[in-house]
């Protein structure tokens, strides 16, 4: 029987390619959202590791996440240069970083901080920052690369790179009276540290010296070399990450940084924003989930649709069949046994496909968003969810294979076209 | 499965007080009271459009059961036969040949043939007794036929001539030699030039085997080559 079924399959070859195709790319469809949303939640997670709390202006917590560690929007207002040290003194902290944000390199960020950066960040589950090449920044206009603005930009040691005011893609205006030198490029991380430019805080100041409410002061400006003599601990930064003695200290002095009397501030746990960051997301993840659960649906009712317009062409040779003593079981399970065929074939090729995608898009992706989408194995929901497909499939057979039963008992040996 | 010695000496069909309708509540389209064929019988049934010769076919094939009466072929009693058991009855003892569109398309001429022996292992194993394995006694029978291998190779069975639809059919029918040939009008599709030489071929085999066949058709011109004619107007109370 599954012999016949095969050939009868490949005499019906272009309806079957098109039913197989429309069920792999709905299968596609939905691993694929799957496999995103899995892997964001990942690589999300990964970006930020043994940080306890993060500090900056009063907003919101997730906003606060997603500026400081993800590099995703702005953040309305800076924090004093006393109150953070105010902060980093306190008994309980162990190191901080500071984050000056705001200013970027063709559409990459750039960030000021300082060389404890190095020392504590870490991401993935601990893993520490490593140089690919060169060393840490030291003077003021010194830079070093995220590993996808080096690869992408083509930079090399020693190039030397104009930071541009504002966050956007394209800047009308340009720091280009003090122009800054690459002096080290980090190693891939997959996290948003590839893509950003890591200057020191004073090389931040430095540039923003001769500058008032965000605009160069006219006829006021210091050159690259009268400045290096100034003072340039920074006025402000933008957030600061903070590592603490102990962990059950995190909510006590969370507590105090929140009710700071001199500045309105915001600790965060990373952890818990990220969680309010996933309830936010949630919804539209549901969503997406449902449209593509919705399209294997159109995909099997295309096949349904298939094997129901098969069926009148295919009563004579059910008839024939039933001649040679086939019984009606066996031609119900011929239909069936397509069905199942059909889906299964459908599946395989359709995580063909999503494999293929993953590969071609990982770069992409990662590029682009900032995302580093981990290629691995089918997970155990995953296995689930295409075995859900490959039974509902086999369901949506018994329709035609039951209408096909009817069929052979009512038609007996008569041939109807 | 042999046939044991008491049933060889009954009919191939044996039909008594016979009433059926497609549906029960319908109105009756066969009553028949008795109707015999003997072994080894070739028996022409004649009757106009509409008469219920293919339904007469349904009930010896055993695809329908009567309400009343009983049909026996080869000694067993189909009426009271479960359907599974019936269909493999089927299999087993009955080549069954329709007035056209007999083969399966997808499947190559000798594969057609071969059919019957995917679901019944006594002609499976009949079949290949004789020549050692399926595809020569295929070939055999398709020659006898008139149809020789080298000539049709791989052809797919629909670039065939209806007649040579037809004798790869009958071959199919013929194939691990069942014990009653039943033949649906197979001849109507044929001009009456081919009409003859197939039915000619179609005796030989027969005749090799003494199997009995049914052959139904509303062209009466080809009722004097038989052993009998049998009219269904005749023998039918409706």
């Amino acid at each position: 029987m599954f012999g016949l079924a095969l050939k009868s399959m490949y005499n019906r070859r272009l309806t079957t390619v098109l039913t197989v195709v429309s069920i792999a790319l709905s299968v596609t469809l939905l691993l694929g959202v799957e496999r995103i949303r899995t892997e964001a939640r990942n690589s999300f997670s990964n970006t930020i590791s043994g940080t306890d709390l993060i500090v900056g202006a009063r907003s919101g917590p997730v906003q606060l996440l997603l500026y400081s560690v993800f590099r995703i929007g702005n953040a309305t207002s800076n924090i004093g240069w006393q109150s953070y040290q105010a902060i980093a003194r306190h008994s309980q902290v162990e190191w901080t970083i500071p984050i000056a944000l705001g200013d970027s390199h063709q559409g990459y960020r750039v960030m000021g901080t300082n060389s404890g950066y190095f020392d504590h960040f870490r991401f993935a589950g601990g893993r520490a920052l490593e140089l690919a090449g060169g060393r840490r920044f030291e003077s003021v206009f010194d830079a070093v690369l995220g590993a996808e603005v080096a690869r992408a930009l083509g930079y090399d040691i020693g190039d030397p790179i104009i930071i541009a005011h504002g966050a956007g893609k394209v800047s009308f205006i340009e720091h280009d009276d003090k122009p800054f030198t690459v002096v080290g490029i980090l190693k891939p991380t997959g996290t948003p540290v590839d893509q950003t430019v890591h200057v020191r805080l004073e090389g931040y100041e430095a540039i923003h010296i001769d500058w008032k409410d965000g605009a160069p002061v006219s006829g006021r400006s210091i050159s690259a070399e009268r400045v290096l003599q100034m003072d340039l601990t920074p006025r402000t930064i933008t957030a600061f990450l903070v590592g603490l003695r102990s962990r059950i200290a995190a909510f006590g002095l969370q507590r105090w940084i929140n009710q700071y009397p001199r500045e309105p501030l915001l600790a965060i746990m990373p952890g818990v924003a990220l969680q309010e960051l996933w309830d936010l997301v949630g919804v539209a993840e549901k969503a997406l989930l449902a449209v593509s659960a919705l399209a294997v649906v159109v995909g099997l009712s295309g096949m349904l649709v298939a094997l129901m317009t098969s069926l009148n062409e295919r009563r004579r040779e059910m008839a024939i069949l039933r001649s040679v003593g086939a019984r009606p079981l066996h031609v119900f399970a011929l239909i069936v046994g397509e069905s199942a065929l059909l889906t299964l074939a459908g599946v395989i090729l359709g995580v063909g496909l999503l494999y293929g995608l993953l590969l071609a898009g990982q770069p992409l992706i990662l590029s682009r968003f900032g995302l580093f989408i981990a290629i691995g194995g089918l997970s155990s929901y995953e296995v689930i969810l295409t075995g859900i497909v490959c039974l509902a499939g086999t369901l949506v057979g018994i329709i035609p294979g039951l209408q096909i039963y009817r069929y052979s008992l009512a038609d007996g040996m008569t041939i109807r076209l | 499965m042999t046939p044991n010695k008491g049933n060889d000496l009954k009919p191939a069909i044996a039909i008594e007080n016979l009433c059926f309708a497609w549906r029960t509540g319908m109105a009756p389209v066969l009553k028949i009271e008795r109707l015999q064929v003997p072994r080894g019988e070739r028996v022409f049934i004649e009757g106009p459009s509409g008469s219920g010769k293919s339904t007469l076919l349904s009930l010896v094939a055993g695809v329908v059961v009567p309400q009343e009466g009983r049909v026996g072929v080869n000694g067993r009693q189909l009426n009271t036969m479960p359907g599974a058991a019936r269909d493999q009855f089927r299999a087993d003892q009955i080549g069954y040949i329709y007035q056209m569109f007999n083969l399966i398309p997808y499947l190559s001429i000798v594969e057609n043939v071969t059919l019957p022996c995917r679901f019944s292992k006594i002609r499976r194993e009949r079949a290949a007794g004789r020549n050692g394995d399926l595809m020569a006694e295929a070939t055999r029978l398709l020659k006898k036929l008139g149809l020789e291998a080298s000539s049709f190779g791989n052809r797919a069975v629909t670039d065939l001539s209806v007649g040579q639809q037809q004798r790869v059919a009958a071959a199919r029918a013929l194939i691990g030699t069942p014990a009653i040939i039943i033949a649906d009008e197979p001849t109507s599709a044929l001009d009456a030039q081919h009409r003859e030489a197939f039915i000619r071929l179609l005796f030989q085999e027969c005749d090799r085997e003494k199997t009995t066949l049914v052959f139904v058709s509303h062209d009466t011109s080809l009722a004097g080559i038989f052993d009998r004619r049998v009219r269904l107007t005749a023998i039918n109370a409706i």
